[in-house]
């Protein structure tokens, strides 16, 4: 059968031997050119487990390892997997039966592969050319058939073990592909030499091929990458080659041992990508697909396979919100805002939706994003937001291999608000105090005390059972860590042969948070098992297991509540109870609950989630020729298990009968415990078809159904029997209370695709998919989402291809499609439901009460965002160079959003399809890679943009009083809208000078900011509180990010590898939280040290106004308080290095330090992070930057 | 062939599995509304709603009689007021809550029950819908009478305001209603005590007709004042006239557990609030709990001065004129010879406070007098949360409500109607003199400022004080006035320095000076709409005047 190039590893396709080896390395590049101009006949191409065996080697960078490669494969690969295989192949049989008229050599070694499961080796040019023949045979034996059919053609054969060898009659072949096939001549001279074959990295590369030049001998390296052979001259040279990587000659120069490394090839043209439902040959693309190997993903020192993600790619926005452990909520934003609600995308992992943030980044083979409608409308309803599809790494073939990586790091608390020693903070108070209300709280002596380091409290003189605190303590330093450490460990074993392998892999990952004392924690603990199987030649099946669990400690107090009150309560209060305290108590908590204690002693919660998933996919290929069936099912199995035990803290004044603060009283236990699974079944049907060589055509088309349910049940009670033992049993009976919530969705699909190609030069594909969802009112269940897109090879026109030689890849594509978004709809949100509470006392008993929260939408449906899409591919200075740039152009036709109303409604109002959003942007993507002695190097460059515009919003336009307004119609979402400023009033005839009455007007004095009286209304307001009258108010820009890109670099160099990434933000405004910047707005709250810098008669150009308690009124939204949240970081640098190791155990060995986040440029205030949410509060856990040493061992 | 059978097979057996997937998943631990509205218990549940939806305690610093810390709770006066741009707990709660009783109207009809039954939830429904209208006309003046529950795209949202007295005449129908079918208090039992009763209603019909009649007489809006007047006087007479309602003997006790409950039969209206678990003593399961002794404590909210100053001598003689006045050498002068009211509602120096004896500070309790009128320590202490009930109707009110109806209206008030219900009042507490038509003339006093006076000490610190001075028109000469505190004397003042306050020429705690406080009368009166309400309506719904 003569080869098709369309998905290799659905494919079992023949294998031609060329006999001398150096030599077909020259002609195989020759078929490589060929084929692309477009040919449709293929040298060997590797089957499904043959590419395993491939990726098991962690290659060079050069092989884009995302990709399901499917290079133009050396035959060295496949004798090597050939004879990895053969010892456990079982042997079909030895006799052929075929009876054709017209068959080709080719489609005669391929039945004679099919029929007796050995591997048929042979010279291109010996079947390119060959002649149509007519066979019969019927249970002929294996030789004698063989012979039949060579002899006219003048070749002979030999059979190695179970490879067939095919050469030209008069050449018998000498060289016998195998390492112990290379025995000496006898009388002549013999030295040994041995070596050892590498990437540049020092990886060792099993499957290459050495020759002696000049000679016929040849050996393959093992899957150490070792190889031995016999030479009668020291002085000869080695030829070395390997697929993906560029040829090396090796002069031996009388060394007997050597290390010959390898420098990879750049070419991605053939490329595979995973696409939905299967895979498509890059250079076939016709959609937005960008892609990320797992390689790329791990080695960083984040939390999770999401955070690495960040910056990588263009158009993928990753968030994050908070530093704490196991709670970091990384989201991805592709390409922009699809729908105000939730721009989520679609997670699939090995086509089954689930958590990336579970996965142990080492278990990542790659990840595909698809952007545009072209890539993701297969996935129809729920592909709105892109979709990203992460391949986990799959079995290997051969030898036992073992990996394992490790890091330890250390993260390094940033950019985080500090405290103000206590005279400084009491200065503030006063000021605020005195200019608010004429009176100070502190006289000067007192002052003086706290600054008098030995006079820390006396006994309340008011005669309250109390004491009075001048302390000084740094509340940061007692309850928080700067230094914390994260660890990863991730250990794989994998072997097998084509007909059976596995890959068993466990990682363990954990995090330690910045309080000092008492938990706070995350645990990752991931196990994955990826076995293949070859049951017959119909039927491939593939298992995957795996588990995963996130184990989050934290304080039953909450972490970020904990924070919070470190950042608040008062520094003259001590950490301790003065030595003369009876109480018995050690914490003081006299002016405000101590976070110390807190930490220590107020009990623990945990929140573990744990899931199972085990998937079977059976493929039946081959029933008829290029039709194959996939049958999938999943199923996904869920425990969350929250458990919170609230210990009791009280803290006395000087005796205890007076009781000055508890916290968790009287003391609890709640726990919710929740079981879920999501089953999973897909059946989907592949057929391909050539018509006329040139013509090509693939169909596919299958069904899905997905069901999920989540039961969920939750109890709390109060007032154990003692502080130190939760459990509900010895609870107070009448506390007692419980929940139960069940969740169920179900989805049904129809889905196909309709490829078409002719000379792989103009391409057209067509997708349609059909979804139903048990969340939408039956009538309204059902739609579909289509897309069409087409592509231009132009590379491959002679005009271009003569014109400009140096242009190796030049594609054009288009795009439309309709894709749907759910992630808004609830789950029953179309039956008008009844909630519950018993918050209601009647005669001391609690009463149940029912109400309707939110009105029932029976009409509501999915958003349909339409996508179109262009886009230019171009690889020049043979794909050294890539190139990719994309413009896009979305529009969410009915996005659901809460309409506003006026609140005389009475009741909440649910999501109907109301708006249409209107998003567009661009990316582009350069990427320089080359290779100069001894190394490679590579650039890359990435850059997008994206803007919206709600178009359409069916409801009255409200900016209201300023600040963020997440829906306006005419403008993009979450604008800012704010009051612009002109300084302070500098003295205290300056605001009646100015005419203009401003926010607390009967107190507006020097220090205060200067609103700007825009409309000339003599009155500082939001005018009519819309934007076509917004009084003083101004548009002040967005909060969403804009010009995001990522910078990356890249060395390699005789086992040195360095690789710097740069991430930043080009354009984004954010605000702080007003009691964030204001905290002596209220008098619990207490100043940091950048509110030092305050206006004063001193220091006129302070950046903060003068302190004023009890009012916000300079902390308006205003151009004065806007953050410029643009930025630039370091993301993430390495440095490695692979250590030279001879004969060891190791067979390599990598040591590398790695840092995270050290370096950043921003304008924004600098005790916030530039990544934090906008209206970011007090209490946000800070972020961290991380440094890491790691190992990465292969056995 | 065979393999032609294969694929007939597999595809065969796909769709079969696939027929055999609903996508019909309906909800299993939320009930449907369609399931609902069938009996009484539905009904009552549905009713539940409204009384958990209801306000109880809050604090309220709007008037010149109590003052507090933070931030945000006195801005009417102190010049930071500005229209905003929602306003949850003034203009979109109170809606909420008629949507709840609309909801119940529409859909109780369906329930299969007696009349009388259907009526009598009706009637709390429309007693619920009554009491949120009239806060929000209190605040706003017109506003959309909203009788029916809109849907999305109903043009009805989009509706004007209506007039005040259309909303007045609505929420008297929607009480009259009420008052006919709800049960007399004596005849709901103790495990439904708090839900309304037909006193309720009535007491509520007072106490708008009171507001609305004073309002328009003292703003001049309108000649139907009188008839407001007479509703107030004659709904309080019904209430009166129940012969159920009567004085709690122990006027401190109401506003401590002692008053909570049936027995105490001074609460016409009570937001419950309650905790059914008790271990060594102390509530540990509370059900509903509010923050009140906390507030105090922590001095969200204090009385001033001026307050103080509003509780008589002993003699019957306004407190500075009396001569029982006693020069304030201490802090405890000005308790001297007072009405025993003033010492029910504010500590005196070395009185068992908070934490301990109460000495004079400014640190939280801004004023330096602390309020004492329904502090409870074991409340604080044990959990943080109090559970003491809260009268939002008492009958005290309704006896203060008669008399300043029957004065307002007539211009004069018998001794009689005085006995019947001020002098009550004084009775409760042994304050030693009657206010009498004889008294006031005897001692040049004006009825009408005793009257108010009253009920200013009377229901001191409950949340009536702006309200009164907004109907009375005082707000503009009371409001921008210094808020005054306690003199400062630093002998007794232990652990305050003067130079820390900021004090009269007297030594007198200036809280906030009346040069940082201003009541625009051409506006204060009411509050501003909210400006999404506005821009929301298409601007059918107006601002108020100078707004």
């Amino acid at each position: 059968m003569i080869i098709n190039k369309v998905e290799s590893r659905e494919r079992k396709l023949i294998h031609y031997l060329t006999l001398n080896h150096y030599k077909s390395m020259q002609i195989q590049r020759k078929i490589c050119l060929h084929r692309a101009d477009n040919a449709r006949v293929h040298c060997f191409i590797g089957n499904h487990t043959g590419m395993a065996g491939m990726q098991a080697v962690p290659g060079s960078p050069m092989i884009h390892p995302i990709t399901k490669i499917v290079l133009v494969m050396k035959l060295t690969l496949f004798l090597t997997v050939f004879c990895m295989f053969s010892a456990t192949a079982k042997v079909t049989s030895q006799v052929v039966t075929y009876n054709a008229q017209n068959a080709t050599l080719a489609n005669v070694f391929k039945e004679v592969e099919a029929q007796t499961g050995f591997v048929v080796f042979c010279d291109y040019r010996y079947v390119q050319n060959s002649r149509s023949i007519a066979v019969h045979a019927n249970k002929e034996p294996l030789k004698q058939f063989l012979q039949k059919i060579l002899g006219p053609e003048k070749l002979s054969f030999s059979i190695e073990d179970k490879t067939i060898v095919i050469s030209k009659s008069r050449m018998a072949p000498t060289a016998r592909l195998l390492p112990e096939a290379t025995a000496a001549v006898a009388g002549k001279p013999v030295f040994v030499i041995s070596g050892t074959v590498t990437d540049l990295n020092g990886q060792p590369l099993s499957g290459a091929s050495v020759i002696v030049r000049g000679t016929t001998k040849a050996v393959m390296t093992n899957a150490a990458g070792h190889f031995e052979l016999s030479v009668d001259d020291l002085d000869v040279s080695l030829m070395v080659s390997m697929v993906g990587y560029n040829n090396r000659e090796f002069p031996l120069k009388g060394q007997k041992e050597v290390q010959i490394s390898l420098t990879p090839k750049i070419n991605n043209l053939d490329s595979i990508i995973i696409v939905g439902y299967g895979t498509q040959r890059k250079v076939d693309l016709t959609g937005a697909v960008a892609t990320i190997s797992g390689k790329e993903l791990s080695n960083k020192p984040v939390p999770n396979a999401v955070a690495a993600l960040q910056g990588a790619l263009p158009g993928v926005t990753v968030i994050r919100s908070s530093g704490q452990p196991g709670k970091e909520s990384y989201g991805i934003r592709i390409r922009g805002f699809s729908s105000v609600n939730g721009s989520a995308p679609l997670v699939l992992i090995d086509g089954i939706e689930g958590d990336m943030t579970l996965l142990n980044p080492d278990d990542i083979e790659n990840v595909s994003i698809l952007k545009d409608a072209a890539a993701a409308a297969i996935y129809g309803a729920r592909a709105a937001a892109g979709v990203i599809l992460v391949t986990t790494k799959k079995g290997v073939v051969g030898a036992t291999r073992v990996n394992f990586n490790a890091y330890y790091g250390v993260d390094i608390t940033a950019r985080q608000p500090q405290r103000l020693n206590s005279w400084d903070e009491q200065t503030l108070i006063d000021e605020a105090r005195f200019n608010a209300t004429g009176a100070k709280e502190f006289s000067d002596e007192q002052l003086q005390w706290l600054k008098n380091p030995n006079f820390d409290y006396r006994p309340n003189i008011s005669g309250q059972d109390r004491w009075d605190y001048y302390g000084n303590t740094n509340w940061l330093q007692e309850g928080m860590n700067k230094y914390n450490p994260s660890q990863n460990y991730s250990l794989s074993v994998g072997s097998g042969t084509q007909k059976l392998n596995y890959l068993l892999s466990g990682g363990y990952y954990s995090r330690r948070g910045i309080l000092k004392y008492g938990p706070d924690d995350n645990h990752r603990y991931n196990i994955r098992l990826n076995v293949n199987s070859e049951m017959n030649k119909y039927m491939d099946l593939s298992l995957k297991a795996s588990y995963a669990g996130s184990f989050v400690n934290q304080n039953s107090y909450g972490e970020t509540s904990i924070v919070e009150r470190l950042y608040r309560i008062r520094t003259r209060q001590s950490l301790y109870v003065p030595a003369e305290d009876q109480t018995g108590q050690i914490y003081n908590g006299d002016l405000q609950v101590n976070p110390v204690d807190i930490e220590k002693n107020a009990g623990l919660e945990t929140q573990n989630y744990e899931v199972f998933n085990g998937q079977a996919a059976l493929k039946i290929h081959d029933l008829i020729k290029g039709l194959s069936l996939n049958i999938i099912a999943s199923r996904s199995q869920g425990f969350y298990n929250q458990q919170s035990s609230k210990r009791s803290l009280y803290w006395y004044g000087r005796s205890t009968n007076t009781i000055r603060f508890t916290a968790n009283v009287p003391n609890s236990l709640s726990k919710t415990k929740n079981k879920s699974y999501d089953n999973n079944m897909q059946a989907y049907l592949n057929y391909a078809l050539n018509l006329l060589d040139d013509h090509h055509f693939k169909i596919m088309g299958g069904w899905q159904f997905e069901e999920y349910r989540q039961d969920e049940m939750s109890a709390s009670a109060t007032s154990m029997i003692t502080n130190d033992f939760f459990s509900f049993n010895y609870a107070d009976l009448l506390t007692k209370t419980n929940n139960d919530d069940i969740q169920t969705w179900a989805m049904g699909s129809y889905f196909g695709r309709f490829n078409y190609d002719y000379k792989d030069k103009y391409l057209f594909e067509a997708n349609l998919r059909y979804d139903g969802s048990s969340r939408l009112a039956p009538e309204s269940r059902w739609s579909a989402f289509p897309s069409f897109s087409a592509g231009w090879n132009l590379a491959k026109e002679d005009f271009i291809h003569n014109a400009l030689p140096f242009v190796s890849t030049l594609k054009l594509r288009a795009s439309w499609g309709r894709l749907g978004n759910g992630s808004v709809l609830g789950l029953y949100d179309y039956i008008p439901l009844l909630s519950v509470g018993t918050d209601l006392d009647f005669n001391d008993q609690k009463t149940q009460y029912l109400y309707q929260k939110e009105l029932a939408s029976s009409t509501k449906t999915w958003e349909i965002v339409q996508t179109s899409n262009i886009g230019l591919d171009l690889g020049l200075l043979k794909n050294r160079l890539n190139i990719t740039a994309d413009y896009y152009i979305k529009k969410n036709k009915n996005m659901l959003a809460q309409l506003p109303l006026p609140a005389i409604i009475g009741i909440d109002v649910p999501a109907i399809n109301v708006g249409e959003l209107k998003t567009w942007g661009w990316e582009f993507n350069a990427q320089w890679k080359d290779n100069f002695s001894n190394g490679s190097y590579q650039i890359g460059f990435n850059i997008s943009n994206d803007q919206n515009k709600l178009i359409k919003y069916s409801g009255q336009n409200s900016i209201g009083t300023g600040g963020t307004v997440e829906l306006l119609q005419g403008y993009a979402l979450n604008t800012i809208w704010g009051y612009k400023t002109d300084g302070y009033y500098q003295n205290p005839e300056d605001y009646p000078n100015y005419g203009v009455q401003s926010f607390n007007n009967a107190n507006v004095g020097p220090g205060d900011v200067k609103y700007l009286d825009l409309d000339g209304s003599k009155k500082i307001d939001a005018g009519g509180g819309t934007p076509q009258d917004p009084g003083d108010l101004v548009y002040l820009g967005t909060a969403n990010g804009h010009y995001l890109y990522g910078l990356n670099l890249g060395v390699n160099w005789k086992g040195f590898d360095f690789s710097a990434f740069f991430q930043g933000v080009g354009q984004r405004k954010f605000l702080i939280d007003a009691s964030t910047m204001n905290p002596l707005n209220a008098t619990s709250n207490m100043p940091w040290s950048i509110m030092m810098d305050r206006w004063t008669p001193d220091n006129r150009d302070a950046y903060f106004p003068r302190e004023y308690q009890g009012s916000n009124f300079n902390f308006e939204p205003s151009d004065k308080w806007l953050q410029n949240g643009a930025y630039v970081r370091l993301k993430n640098i390495q440095v490695g290095y692979t250590v030279p190791l001879k004969k060891s155990i190791i067979q390599r060995l990598r040591v590398y330090v790695s840092g995270q986040d050290l370096w950043e440029h921003t304008q924004v205030l600098s005790v916030f992070d530039p990544e934090v949410p906008n209206g970011v509060q007090a209490a946000a856990y800070p972020f961290y930057r991380v440094v890491a040493f790691g190992l990465n061992m292969t056995f | 062939m065979k393999i032609f059978k294969n694929i007939v097979f597999l595809c065969f057996t796909t769709l079969l599995i696939s027929s055999g997937c609903s996508l019909d998943r309906k909800p299993e631990t939320t009930f449907s509304d369609a399931s609902f509205w069938n009996t009484e218990t539905d009904l009552k549940s549905a009713c539940n709603r409204l009384y958990q939806q209801l306000a109880g305690y809050g604090i309220d610093n709007r008037a010149d009689d109590s003052y507090g810390q933070d931030a945000g709770q006195n801005q009417i006066s102190n010049g930071s007021r500005s229209v905003p741009n929602t306003s949850e707990n003034d203009w979109n709660n109170p809606y909420d809550q008629i949507f709840a009783a609309n909801n119940i109207l529409e859909k109780g009809i369906k329930a299969g029950v007696s009349e009388d039954i259907r009526n009598r939830y009706f009637a709390e429904a429309r007693f619920f819908r009554a009491y949120h209208y009239f806060s929000l006309v209190k605040k706003y003046g017109d506003v959309p009478l909203v009788m029916r529950t809109l849907d999305v795209g109903d043009p009805a949202l989009q509706m004007p305001r209506t007039p005040r007295a259309v909303v007045i005449d609505s929420i008297y129908a929607d009480l009259d209603f009420a008052a006919q079918w709800l049960p007399l208090q004596s005849a709901i039992p103790a495990a439904d005590y708090g839900r309304v009763s037909k006193g309720a209603a009535l007491a509520l019909e007072a106490r708008v007709g009171l507001y609305e009649g004073t309002f328009a007489k003292f703003h001049g809006t309108g000649e139907d004042y009188k008839a407001n007047l007479q509703k107030a006087v004659d709904a309080a007479t019904a209430v009166m006239q129940e012969n159920y309602y009567s004085l709690y003997p122990s006027y401190s006790a109401v506003f401590q557990h002692e008053g909570d409950g049936p027995d105490n039969k001074e609460n016409v209206f009570v937001k419950v609030y309650g905790s059914n678990a008790i271990q060594n003593g102390t509530y540990t399961n509370v059900i509903v709990g509010h923050d009140n002794s906390r507030n105090m404590e922590n001095g969200r909210f204090a009385p001033t001065r001026n307050l103080l100053s509003y509780y008589l001598c002993t003699d019957g003689l306004p407190w500075g004129s009396s001569p029982e006045t006693v020069p304030e050498t201490s802090y405890n002068s000005i308790f001297e010879n007072r009405d025993p009211r003033l010492g029910m509602t504010v500590y005196r120096m070395g009185e068992e406070a908070y934490k301990g004896p109460w000495v004079p500070n400014a640190s939280a309790v801004r004023t330096g007098y602390a309020c004492k009128k329904g502090f409870n320590l074991d409340d604080w202490n044990n959990l943080g949360k109090a559970t003491v009930d809260k009268a939002l109707i008492r009958y005290a009110e309704v006896l203060l409500t008669y008399a300043e109806a029957k004065f307002e209206l007539n211009g004069a008030i018998s001794d009689a109607d005085l006995d019947l219900t001020i002098n009550k009042l004084r009775d409760r507490v042994n304050m030693p003199v009657h206010l009498t038509n004889g008294f006031v003339q005897a001692h040049q006093l004006d009825m009408r400022t005793e009257i108010r006076r009253e009920r200013t000490v009377e229901l001191a610190l409950e949340g009536f004080r702006y309200d009164d001075i907004i109907r009375w028109k005082t707000a503009e000469t009371l409001l921008p006035k210094d808020i005054l505190g306690a003199r400062y004397n630093a002998a007794e003042w232990t652990g305050t320095q003067a130079s820390s306050l900021n004090l009269t020429p007297d030594s007198i705690l200036i809280v906030e000076p009346a040069s940082k406080r201003v009541f625009d009368a051409s506006k204060d009166y009411l509050y501003p709409v909210p400006l999404n309400e506005i821009s929301l309506s298409g601007n059918q719904v107006t601002q108020n005047p100078n707004w």
